[in-house]
């Protein structure tokens, strides 16, 4: 390496940091001068290296007490991401009033607005990869949909529903194997929209399938996939543990002997909470479990609050729950 | 011996150094060498530190053949600091001997 060379180096890498050019200007004068005079001790540029030291090596005690560029623009970011993040809760206030005020009918959408608040935490502080983040935005990018598009605005509730069919079928497309991601989101995707078409065509009277029974029967084309889904998820089970196996099982059990004993099935399915409840419990650190839970514990009690006691209309506030235990957690 | 001990030791070595007479980066590195087993490396940084504290004061000498140096003298600001370095350091040194040499009260 030459002296050149050296000081170029050694400026590439003061250049990282936050100082004063005239600091900078002053390491690299110094190096020159104390290059030199070693040259005039007839030492070699290697031996005169040695003395001075690398310049990563000299870095680090050279920018003492300075920060990296990269460093203080993070820092910035993450402050201003973190104090929109703490506004959302005033803007997502503001919007229900207005929307529910201002809007004919407001009231029945305006609750969505809440769902802002862990969507701008994911999508200004969430996952790095576009692709989890819109996993993580999927189920309420889903809701909205549903809810605000499809059932109130044009009565689709059925098969309105098939829009949370996204969750999986972009949660499928994070998985490391292509094949895995072409059998699960690819299976689930053709798989709905074959589903879809023999629902409306029946519907329309083109194939004759027995009215009672076509949803019923229509919703056996999910079983390739779930297969293969229930094949991924049962490898995982039986490297993590039987509890995981004995509780589908059991929920499984539950689930038909509550719908069919009792006419349950829209709330039935709450049983198979069980399973993530478990693995919170059994996995997540202590202090961070009741946040973990907040989510299961909102959807069961909307569920039941709307169904047994007929308050769909208000049920919803229980989804508040969520963001005031992580604030109360000190999240 | 802790990287921050030996930082701090070595300072004090090179306020010590430049106090006696005032001298050059080389010299300074060279000197701290034949008597010191320390990582070169580490020494002009410190001289950096220690003038932005303003315990060393710097000028140029230009020289007719050779680069020029840039030369370090001791502030009175530093000498007051190598002053209390030093009472500290015979202080230290008294504590450690004491417990080394085992005359200390064993309750």
């Amino acid at each position: 390496m030459t002296k050149n060379n050296y000081l170029t180096f050694l400026q590439t890498l003061l250049d990282e940091y936050v100082m004063d050019n005239q600091i900078k200007e002053d390491i690299i004068k110094d190096y020159d001068s104390l290059w030199l005079q070693y040259e005039e001790l007839g030492m070699d540029p290697q031996s005169i290296i040695s003395k001075l030291g690398q310049p990563k090596d000299i870095i680090g005690e050279l920018t003492e007490g300075y920060i990296k560029k990269e460093t203080k623009l993070y820092y910035k970011k993450k402050s201003f991401n973190n104090k929109l993040i703490a506004l959302t809760p005033f803007i997502a206030l503001v919007l229900f009033f207005l929307i529910g005020f201002l809007v004919p009918n407001g009231f029945i959408y305006a609750w969505q607005t809440f769902l802002l608040i862990p969507m701008s935490a994911i999508i200004l502080e969430g996952p790095k990869k576009n692709l989890e983040k819109l996993t993580a935005l999927s189920p309420f990018i889903a809701l909205i949909i549903f809810f605000s598009i499809l059932g109130f605005g044009f009565n689709l509730w059925h098969p309105g529903w098939m829009i949370f069919l996204i969750i999986p079928i972009i949660g499928g497309l994070n998985h490391p194997s292509i094949l895995k991601r072409v059998l699960i989101s690819g299976g689930l995707f053709v798989t709905a929209i074959l589903y879809l078409m023999i629902d409306q065509l029946s519907s329309f009277g083109v194939i004759q399938i027995n009215s009672n029974v076509s949803l019923p029967y229509s919703l056996f084309v999910f079983i390739p996939v779930l297969i293969v889904i229930l094949y991924e998820w049962l490898k995982n089970i039986l490297k993590n543990g039987w509890m995981y196996l004995i509780l589908l099982v059991i929920s499984t059990a539950l689930y038909f002997y509550i719908s069919i004993e009792f006419n349950l099935w829209v709330i039935s399915w709450l049983v198979f909470f069980s399973i993530p409840i478990y693995a919170i419990m059994k996995q997540a650190p202590k202090k961070d479990k009741i946040i973990a839970l907040m989510p299961f514990i909102s959807t069961s009690l909307f569920m039941i609050l709307g169904y047994f006691f007929n308050v769909w209309a208000f049920a919803w506030l229980v989804f508040l729950l969520i963001p005031v235990v992580a604030i109360i957690q000190g999240k | 011996m802790t990287t921050q001990l030996k930082k701090g030791i070595i300072e004090l070595c090179v306020l010590k150094i430049i106090s006696d007479e005032p001298l050059s980066g080389v010299h300074v590195i060279e000197r701290m060498k034949e008597m010191l087993n320390v990582n070169e490396n580490t020494v002009y940084p410190i001289l950096r530190r220690l003038t932005a504290q303003d315990y060393f004061r710097t000028h140029t000498e230009k020289s007719e053949i050779g680069a020029p140096k840039k030369v370090y003298t001791l502030t009175e600001h530093g000498q007051n600091y190598l002053a209390k370095g030093l009472l500290e350091w015979k202080d230290f040194m008294k504590d450690v001997s004491t417990i080394l040499g085992g005359h200390y009260d064993k309750k």
